[in-house]
């Protein structure tokens, strides 16, 4: 299929006043048209960062793109002019923000913020059909058209990020970024925007990065996965392949038995030894060495390569050198 | 529950609805309105600027400035023509007063309206930028900031000659830096707000954004500011006046009514308090008027 985002060797870094803070280390990833893929990881592993990047929006005071690529739709994001980049930002890609309650301005009327999305990428639309399309997507959200007229202060949360969706879907986007959408959500309201948002996504067949670091909204809702450590992408797989295989990638098995069981009679879950990598240090060999329990000297010394393990499926790790199944 | 009070319930919610909806201002006057001062202050200021701007109503302009001897100094309340007495030329202290406060709170209002306007876009634009720029403005700012505001505003008329259009410029020039500090400060707060960054992903040009994201959210305590700056200012063009570099004889205005009027007040107090209570009434009643908005304006004090 053919390919709308592909990030090539993608090398972020933030220079602070204290420290150089290596965001992303050479990230590589793929997105297919109409792919929903779950980007997993820690706080700090560089999720926000990648979104961020691909809508060349990193703050330039501080941010660097030291290296890479970010392709979309045959274009690099890099190189592109002011004018193209704002074509790009929410008519192109749209970013949904993690949370709801400061993503809005609160002395705009709801309808007016949704309603200036479209003011800036179709100027040629009469007031009219605006506001038609501005009630449609409302209803379409699950909120009723009158209550466009409010200030977001009068919703609760989870309304909010429906108008945040709202926004992001106006323009009818190609490519949709959730940065943790459902995470200042409690878990019925989470359920909700979910099957809200699948059903968008079957409707509009956008596109779709969800970021986040819950594993059972990936199963769930995702087609495929990314696990993310230290600014690289250490596996990527479908969700059936990643989830259905006992041989991950090490920092995913734990990940998974991070995971209560509901099963087993277990009193406490397994957590993960050691602390995220430090972001100020770019490490020799693998990111996740320090804490790996399979971690030999090699691994501390030498970068591992890429490893498929079945087609399209690939975990980066000295352990599955040389273990790639017919493909 | 029939189809007509299902019908019925459902219109009461969404007029409910409504409003909320366009009742913001309604909710601001409510609050504001609670406030006793800051109504009295409204109250009394009104007054005086209604009674400024139809002064033509009241009296006629050549009772200010057409001089008769014979006329002059009678106590305020001892003749039905000149109510609030004569001066030192028999001209009518009211009509003098009235149509002084045109000028006073006319060139008042539209130098705080400059300052207003210059300190957003100046202040707007340095806090939203910052760097290079920020840095360019606001030691210009500084540098403005350091001379004290009258001698800087004299020295500004100075420069260009005197008359009014001067004057509200010189003015403006000096209110301008502290209006731009506060506005940069409350939008460098605002800056890096998560909406900001929203309104960014969708492709927001920069103008947009301070003018329609930022400015509105501060809107609030800049109003304030910028209601309490007027009595400054009022004080300011008469003490200018005071000092015969404002406006210039035989135009009233109500600092040059008392400084004219100063070989005098000695002997006839009423010349110094008459245009002296109007100075006063009008910049407490902003002070209070102030006070009111940003209580009322304060987003904390929401219930």
């Amino acid at each position: 299929m053919e390919n709308i985002l592909e990030i090539k060797n993608l090398k972020v870094q933030y220079n602070t006043d204290e420290a150089v803070v290596y965001a992303v280390n050479g990230l590589s990833l793929e997105l297919a048209k109409g792919e929903i893929l779950g980007l997993v990881g820690e706080t700090g592993a560089g999720k926000t960062t990648t979104a961020l990047s691909i809508m060349n929006l990193l703050p330039d005071a501080v941010a660097e793109v030291t290296g890479g690529e970010i392709i979309y739709n045959g274009k690099n994001v890099f190189g592109m002019s002011k004018s193209e980049l704002r074509d790009l930002r929410g008519s192109e890609v749209s970013m949904i923000f993690q949370d709801p309650m400061t993503s809005l301005n609160p002395v705009m009327t709801v309808n007016d913020q949704i309603e200036e999305v479209l003011k800036i990428h179709n100027p040629q639309m009469t007031k009219a059909e605006r506001d038609k399309r501005v009630a449609d997507i409302l209803s379409l959200v699950g909120i009723a058209p009158e209550r466009g007229k409010s200030f977001p202060h009068q919703f609760s949360g989870g309304m909010k990020q429906r108008v945040v969706i709202a926004m992001a879907l106006v323009a009818e986007p190609s490519l949709l970024l959730a940065d943790e959408p459902t995470t200042a959500l409690d878990v019925t309201i989470q359920a909700q925007i979910l099957t809200l948002m699948k059903e968008l996504e079957e409707k509009l067949g956008t596109s779709m990065i969800f970021i986040t670091h819950d594993l059972g909204i990936v199963a769930e809702f995702c087609q495929s996965v990314a696990v993310i450590y230290g600014g690289e992408i250490i596996e990527r797989g479908t969700v059936e392949q990643v989830f259905a295989c006992t041989d991950n990638h090490p920092y995913t098995s734990s990940l998974f038995q991070c995971i209560p069981d509901l099963e087993t009679d277990e009193a406490r879950l397994k957590p993960i030894p050691g602390f995220v990598l430090d972001p100020r240090t770019v490490p020799k060999g693998c990111p996740f060495a320090d804490r790996c329990e399979h971690c030999t000297e090699r691994c501390r010394t030498e970068k591992p390569a890429v490893q498929y393990v079945e087609e399209g499926h690939f975990i980066k790790c000295h352990l599955f050198e040389g273990r790639r199944h017919d493909v | 529950m029939s189809e007509q009070m299902k019908a019925s319930a459902k219109s009461d919610r969404v007029s409910r609805l409504k409003s909320t909806s366009k009742g913001r201002f309604r909710i601001f006057w409510k609050r504001y309105s609670r406030n006793k001062l800051a109504m009295a202050g409204l109250v009394v200021f009104m007054i005086i600027l209604i009674a400024s701007f139809a002064a033509p109503l009241i009296v006629d302009y050549s009772a200010a400035i057409k001089q008769k001897i014979s006329n002059k100094f009678i106590q305020p309340g001892s003749s039905a023509d000149h109510f609030l007495g004569t001066d030192q030329f028999g001209r009518d202290m009211m009509a003098r007063v009235l149509y002084g406060g045109r000028i006073s709170l006319g060139a008042g209002l539209a130098t705080v309206a400059i300052a207003f306007l210059g300190g957003i876009v100046l202040g707007g634009v340095s806090g939203y930028f910052g760097g290079t720029v920020d840095t360019v403005i606001m030691r210009v700012c500084d540098m403005l900031m350091a001379i004290p505001g009258t001698m800087l505003a004299m020295a500004i008329v100075a420069a260009l000659g005197a008359g009014l259009d001067k004057l509200m410029i010189s003015l403006s020039i000096v209110l301008m830096p502290a209006q731009a500090r506060m506005v940069r400060a409350a939008i460098m707060n605002l800056r890096n707000a998560e909406f900001i960054e929203a309104a960014r992903t969708y492709g927001t040009k920069n103008a947009r954004i301070i003018f329609k994201h930022l400015l509105p959210n501060i809107m609030g305590p800049l109003i304030v500011s910028t209601f309490m700056s007027l009595g400054t200012v009022i004080l300011c063009i008469a003490s200018m006046g005071y000092l015969g570099i404002g406006i210039q004889a035989p135009t009233p205005e109500w600092g040059s009514i008392i400084s004219e009027n100063q070989s005098n007040i000695r002997y006839y107090a009423y010349l110094g308090y008459v245009p002296g209570i109007f100075i006063m009434l009008s910049v407490l009643s902003l002070n209070f008027i102030g006070d009111g908005l940003r209580d009322a304006l304060d987003p904390k004090m929401k219930n």
